[in-house]
């Protein structure tokens, strides 16, 4: 079983992530990549996944670094928790980072633990100067120990606190403003939360600068229909919607062409409809009208 | 404390209780009341720990069924909360969980193939065995040999059952759509979990083996370890087996040169 790790010994050179459509990678779906090694553009790999540090996982993610770009993408940081950071969370991100060289590395505008237990889940937080100030100190902090630009993502969510101050598009602005950070924006999540909370996605997408924008995240939702009421429920389990796509379509004329991700966590199809549906996305970014094509960016 | 911090163990509270009481006031009412909005996050937060056990226990959930495995997840979930951003060792306990959980009393083979099943989790995640130089060895004097101990390979684990376990595991995976009677009186049995490649392997062991491989396990030197296996079977084969061992990487001598154990991943 000697040199079955590739490039052990030898360091990967860090990769951009293009401005072109990508898919997640997930489990499931590695052996078919490898051997289809399908065409898209890069791939974004949840970084949790891989901190065993050796072992099936991170043999395959680091194969799939051989043909692709990749990004890293966090789930588990809790950068919004009161708690302090977690120091070998930390470790063993960066230690991913270095031997993934990815070209861009991402977590989540939300909390998930407190007092030392783990919810493993994307919780809300309050809007708040106190949460910003909290934030952009946690930010720092994380971008200082990986020594390099972290990218923020825009949370969905199914509740507002009554002590909210600031709208979700300033506080991620402010985030930016203030510690450097860029915008992971996903714009499945503006729509589910639009709706959850009934502002105006549109609204929030103008809001947002186009530079601050680095990469762009597209997924399917479903929409919940309980006795007395509905709510948009962001599983990630279906094909991105058309509402999305059309808000996808009018962002990018907003925002330029970016890099973007479709992602699919549950009840995954068949890899090549993955790749239908970046390949989507591919069309949305070459079909830009020139004039169109980075007019803010 | 903060505002926030405050706000975060009233949300942590709420999420483990089954009403909205500690955030109350706190939450606006949206398209649903706020207590209902707050379960959606129960549920995600709920469904994603179980989700994560059942991906290290297929076995055991097949072996109990979902709705009782729905049970167990959530007395484990409360019992052993996750400490971890990631949930790779979130499942860690469960077989002294189960050991010890009086509704699975009647079925006292699930400790064994919970204890199976995490090692198979541990060694997906392991660093790769490696293959010895069986050369070096064939140039060691017999008195040397005799004194040299082992530790299994990095990706290999020894589960032994008083429970044919090795059976109700192959019995129960899921593409078993008619699983035959294991007959649970039908005796031990050991195996080695192994992955030789990038898929896991169980190796259903005869009793000379699995007690080779403890003995040698549990630091004892081969020649005190061949003593005992012969012992107990006069007539076993050891030497192929011994052989294949270490071709397979199940087996590393240590405080041999070459083969020091080595820090995660770092053959080349």
């Amino acid at each position: 079983m000697n040199g079955l790790m590739p490039n052990q010994s030898t360091a990967v050179s860090s990769r951009a992530i293009p401005t072109e459509a990508g898919i997640g990678l997930r489990g499931p779906h590695m052996e078919a990549l490898l051997q289809s090694l399908p065409a898209v553009g890069w791939l974004e790999a949840h970084s949790e996944n891989y901190f065993g540090g050796s072992g099936v996982p991170l043999y395959y993610l680091l194969r799939a670094r051989e043909h692709y770009p990749v990004s890293l993408h966090g789930v588990g940081l809790s950068l919004g928790s009161t708690d302090p950071l977690c120091r070998s969370h930390l470790a063993r991100l960066r230690d991913l980072v270095d031997q993934v060289q990815p070209g861009l590395v991402s977590e989540h505008l939300s909390w998930g633990s407190v007092s030392d237990i783990h919810f493993n889940d994307l919780l809300p937080l309050p809007y708040t100067e106190e949460a910003l100030d909290h934030f952009c100190l946690r930010v720092h902090q994380v971008q200082e120990a990986l020594g390099r630009t972290l990218l923020i993502e825009n949370p969905s969510s199914y509740l507002r606190y009554r002590h909210s101050t600031i709208a979700e598009w300033e506080f991620l602005n402010a985030i930016c403003q203030r510690t450097g950070a860029l915008l992971l924006l996903d714009i499945n999540n503006v729509f589910v939360s639009a709706f959850n909370h009934g502002f105006d996605a549109q609204t929030y997408l103008r809001a947002i600068p186009a530079t601050q924008v680095a990469e762009i995240h597209l997924a399917g939702h479903s929409l919940k229909q309980f006795e007395d009421g509905a709510l948009r429920i962001d599983d990630h389990a279906s094909p991105v919607c058309e509402d999305v796509w059309a808000l996808y379509r009018q962002s990018l004329q907003w925002l330029g062409p970016k890099p973007t991700l479709i992602e699919w966590d549950a009840e995954l199809p068949p890899l090549p409809e993955l790749v239908d549906q970046a390949r989507i996305a591919q069309d949305c970014l070459d079909n830009l009208s020139p004039p169109d094509r980075g007019i803010r960016s | 404390m903060s505002a926030l911090n405050r706000l975060q163990r009233a949300f942590a509270e709420d999420l483990w209780g089954a009403e909205l009481r500690h955030l109350q006031g706190l939450i606006m009412d949206g398209r649903l009341p706020a207590a209902r909005l707050l379960q959606i996050y129960r549920n995600n937060f709920s469904i994603s720990l179980e989700e994560a056990l059942e991906a290290d226990y297929p076995v055991l959930k097949r072996l109990v069924g979902t709705e009782f495995f729905q049970f167990l997840a959530d007395h484990y979930l409360r019992a052993h909360p996750s400490r971890c951003g990631d949930l790779l060792q979130f499942g860690d306990r469960m077989p002294a969980f189960i050991a010890g959980f009086k509704p699975a009393a009647g079925l006292p083979y699930l400790t064994d193939v919970a204890r199976l099943e995490w090692a198979c989790h541990e060694v997906v995640h392991a660093p790769d065995n490696k293959t010895i130089d069986i050369q070096t060895l064939a140039l060691m004097s017999p008195g040397a040999l005799a004194q040299l101990r082992f530790r299994l390979g990095p990706a290999c684990r020894l589960v032994d059952s008083i429970f044919p376990i090795y059976h109700i595991w192959q019995c129960n995976q899921a593409e078993v759509e008619d699983p035959q009677t294991v007959h649970l009186n039908s005796g031990a049995e050991s195996v080695l979990v192994i992955r030789p490649q990038l898929r896991v392997q169980l190796w259903s062991l005869q009793p000379g083996a699995s007690l080779l491989l403890q003995q040698l396990s549990r630091g004892a030197p081969l020649g005190h370890a061949v003593e005992q296996v012969l012992a107990s079977d006069p007539r076993f084969d050891l030497q192929p087996l011994v052989s294949h061992y270490l071709a397979a990487g199940v087996l590393v001598p240590l405080n041999s040169k070459s083969d020091r154990p080595s820090p995660a991943g770092a053959q080349s």
